[in-house]
């Protein structure tokens, strides 16, 4: 029974998205099929999570500690687009010079870099996070619109395009499950693990919580943040790629659909709270995403929604979404600390009878 | 005593007051940009008139958002939705008189309450629901786009959305054109025009509202209040100043300044444009920043924040000067707020030893 009052939140949001998956499903049947069920809808809908769940992991880990990185999406755009870049690189007999893996390496060495930037200004200048990473962000998406000239750069390596168009399961002949899915879907139960279970995972929790105690309990709290730092953008580098292999080019669309601050709204909507700390692990986080990713997807297939006069309703259920989410932490945050308030009050009243 | 006296001396504590260091930024930038726009076009672009007076003329809607920002980051608070409520409220503006033919004074006052609803909108969020600042007004910014979207459509034609909305000579002639002169009068009349310097009435406007926010900030109890509140909120609420009524008065107030930005916008161009001051989301708050008010709020006047103004638009002037393409300017800016910031940080440290030192 515990159980389930615990959970409640998320059984709550898993109940929302079998809903919003029925009524998709239903609406959009035309001559007997339904064109939401199906192998290709369900293939793009996966695709969009899983660049957007490997990023959401970061965030949440910063999150958690109590920290942000708003610039986290047009980071990936600059680590994608040296990405195309270095792939174009020709030697003299004219063939590619660089294998993917070594200029993945070569574009994780730039995230490091940046990320090492971003700890700097908030642990040594003291920068508040959000406007320490508003401000580089601007510099990251300028230097590659530039670089770019606001267009796209083209990738056409096979072994890495293969990578993104390969899935398997079948839904009537049609594959589902896309491979990046499940790496995407292993990251984050990683990570669950990670945070649950090890000792590095329960300092984030402390540091976000009450970055005081955590520091006269001996522990390292900018290298607790510099360590999240390198693993968000490192992330957002592996979610930006991602989207790269099954697009085939780095472009600055990427950024135009912010999956970052979907993948932070659903931390938000799974239980992560924005005040740091907060007891929900990725588990939520993850119900969150596939909550929010299908709820927005599943527009486009609304007969309503493909005339344009709508455009306006989906720019607005961005922000709107993400206020719910936000009033939900709040709310459950004040249940929370009335819940501790009368707990402790109980314990006072128990020991004034014993006395 | 000799040495105390002359430490004291008011050219070396203005020597060593942010103010100087601002103005000192400011001729360093003049400088390097007349040298570089020199070498790259072969002759004096930047250091001119015409600058000057472009400068003056774009100054007047990031100035109205910066003073909104100023007193919001005063008080340990922070506003980035007021560039999407300009934006609304500009296209409103366009929109009712097209569509619904409102007289001017009709659609500038609807324009001005709608802006500041969304102002007590944020400080709802912010106060009762107790969410970060920065986080309650960028998902509000979002909102307001979603419904600028949903205003800039035309409701006869049924039409996708339109970017833009200018007013047609039908409807300002059913208007009696009334509506045009006025909003003309505000955008576009110029004293001293055919001059080497122009003045725009609007700028007029600009320093009225700084001179009047900055007498308000010095002179008054409100004021001090707005201070308190930044520097320490707990100290302001054991000495009877609520913060909650403090917080909702700025917010509204920044609305409404962006809803004034709002009015020039439209009244400069007499169109209302979906893509509207888009780029001005940070200039506002680089300027008020750059002018020595600090994120942790209770710091900072109204006189740096202008030379902080002066400064923004120095430097997107100078851009322009250099030919540099607006992805390098956007690289650019950033940089610049990180430059605010950092003299915000090395400032605040000298102020702490200098208190520890005791002096």
């Amino acid at each position: 029974m515990s159980f389930f009052k615990k959970q409640f939140k998320t059984i709550c949001l898993l109940l929302l998205f079998v809903i919003f998956f029925a009524i998709a499903s239903v609406v959009s049947i035309k001559n007997g099929k339904s064109a939401f069920l199906a192998g290709p809808a369900i293939r793009s809908l996966l695709f969009q999570m899983s660049a957007g769940g490997v990023m959401m992991v970061g965030m949440a880990c910063l999150l958690m500690s109590g920290s942000i990185d708003l610039s986290t999406d047009s980071q990936a755009l600059l680590g994608i687009i040296l990405f195309a870049k270095l792939l174009q690189i020709k030697n003299s007999a004219g063939n590619a010079a660089i294998p993917w893996g070594v200029a993945f390496l070569i574009c994780a060495a730039l995230m490091v870099a940046i990320a090492l930037l971003h700890s700097f200004l908030c642990n040594k200048l003291r920068f508040m996070p959000f406007i320490a990473t508003i401000a580089t962000s601007s510099v990251y998406s300028g230097i590659s619109t530039w670089w770019t000239s606001g267009g796209t750069v083209a990738i056409n390596r096979a072994s890495f395009v293969n990578l993104g168009k390969t899935s398997i399961l079948t839904i009537g002949k049609q594959s589902f499950l896309p491979v990046l899915f499940i790496i995407s879907a292993a990251i984050i139960f990683i990570y669950a693990i990670m945070l649950i279970y090890t000792r590095f995972g329960r300092r984030i929790y402390l540091v976000g919580g009450n970055p005081m105690a955590a520091r006269l309990a001996g522990i390292n709290i900018t290298k607790v943040s510099t360590i999240l730092f390198v693993n968000n953008s490192v992330l957002a580098l592996i979610g930006g790629l991602m989207w790269s292999a099954q697009k085939k080019m780095a472009s600055v669309q990427f950024s135009t659909a912010a999956p970052s601050m979907s993948g932070m709204t659903a931390a938000i909507l799974g239980g992560v709270s924005f005040m740091g700390g907060g007891a929900t692990g990725l588990g939520g986080a993850f119900v969150g995403l596939i909550l929010l990713n299908t709820f927005t997807y599943s527009l486009n297939y609304y007969p309503i929604f493909t005339e344009q006069k709508w455009d306006w309703l989906q720019i607005t259920l961005g922000g709107l979404i993400l206020i719910i989410a936000l009033i939900l932490d709040a709310t459950s945050a004040q249940r929370a600390h009335r819940q501790m308030l009368a707990a402790r009050k109980k314990a006072v009243q128990a020991a004034a009878s014993k006395a | 005593m000799n040495s105390i006296k002359q430490k004291d001396s008011k050219l070396r504590l203005f020597t060593q007051s942010k103010m100087f260091s601002l103005l000192l930024l400011l001729v360093l930038e003049v400088v390097v940009f007349t040298v570089w726009a020199w070498i790259k076009q072969g002759g004096n672009s930047f250091l001119t008139f015409k600058s000057l007076t472009t400068i003056i003329n774009t100054m007047t809607v990031p100035g109205f958002l910066a003073l909104g920002a100023a007193f919001l980051m005063i008080s340990g608070n922070i506003d980035l939705s007021s560039a999407s409520i300009g934006a609304f409220g500009a296209m409103f503006i366009a929109a009712s008189i097209q569509y619904f033919h409102f007289t001017w004074w009709l659609a500038i006052a609807c324009a001005l309450v709608i802006a500041i609803a969304f102002g007590v909108l944020n400080a709802v969020l912010v106060n009762e629901f107790r969410f970060q600042p920065f986080i309650a007004t960028m998902a509000m910014s979002s909102v307001i786009k979603g419904l600028l979207a949903f205003i800039s459509m035309d409701p006869k034609a049924a039409a996708p959305v339109a970017t833009t909305i200018t007013l047609s000579p039908q409807v300002v002639d059913f208007l009696g054109g009334s509506p045009v002169k006025i909003l003309e009068f505000i955008g576009k009349k110029k004293f001293f025009a055919g001059s080497a310097i122009e003045i725009p009435f609007n700028i007029i406007l600009l320093i009225a509202a700084f001179i009047i926010y900055g007498v308000i900030l010095r002179q008054t109890k409100f004021g001090m209040k707005v201070y308190l509140v930044g520097g320490n909120p707990m100290a302001a609420r054991l000495v009877g100043v609520n913060p909650k009524k403090v917080s909702y008065i700025l917010f509204a107030n920044s609305a409404f300044a962006a809803g004034i930005a709002g009015v020039i916008t439209h009244s400069k161009t007499l169109q209302g444009s979906s893509i509207a001051l888009q780029a001005d989301t940070f200039t506002g708050l680089t300027a008020a920043m750059l002018g020595g008010i600090s994120f942790g709020g209770g710091s900072g006047g109204m006189g740096g924040a202008f030379i902080g103004l002066l400064i923004t638009r120095a430097f997107a002037q100078g851009m322009l000067a250099i030919n540099a393409s607006s992805y390098i300017t956007t690289a650019f800016s950033g940089v610049l707020l990180i430059i605010a910031l950092s003299i915000d940080f090395a400032s605040q440290r000298r102020a702490t030893a200098r208190a520890i030192k005791g002096v």
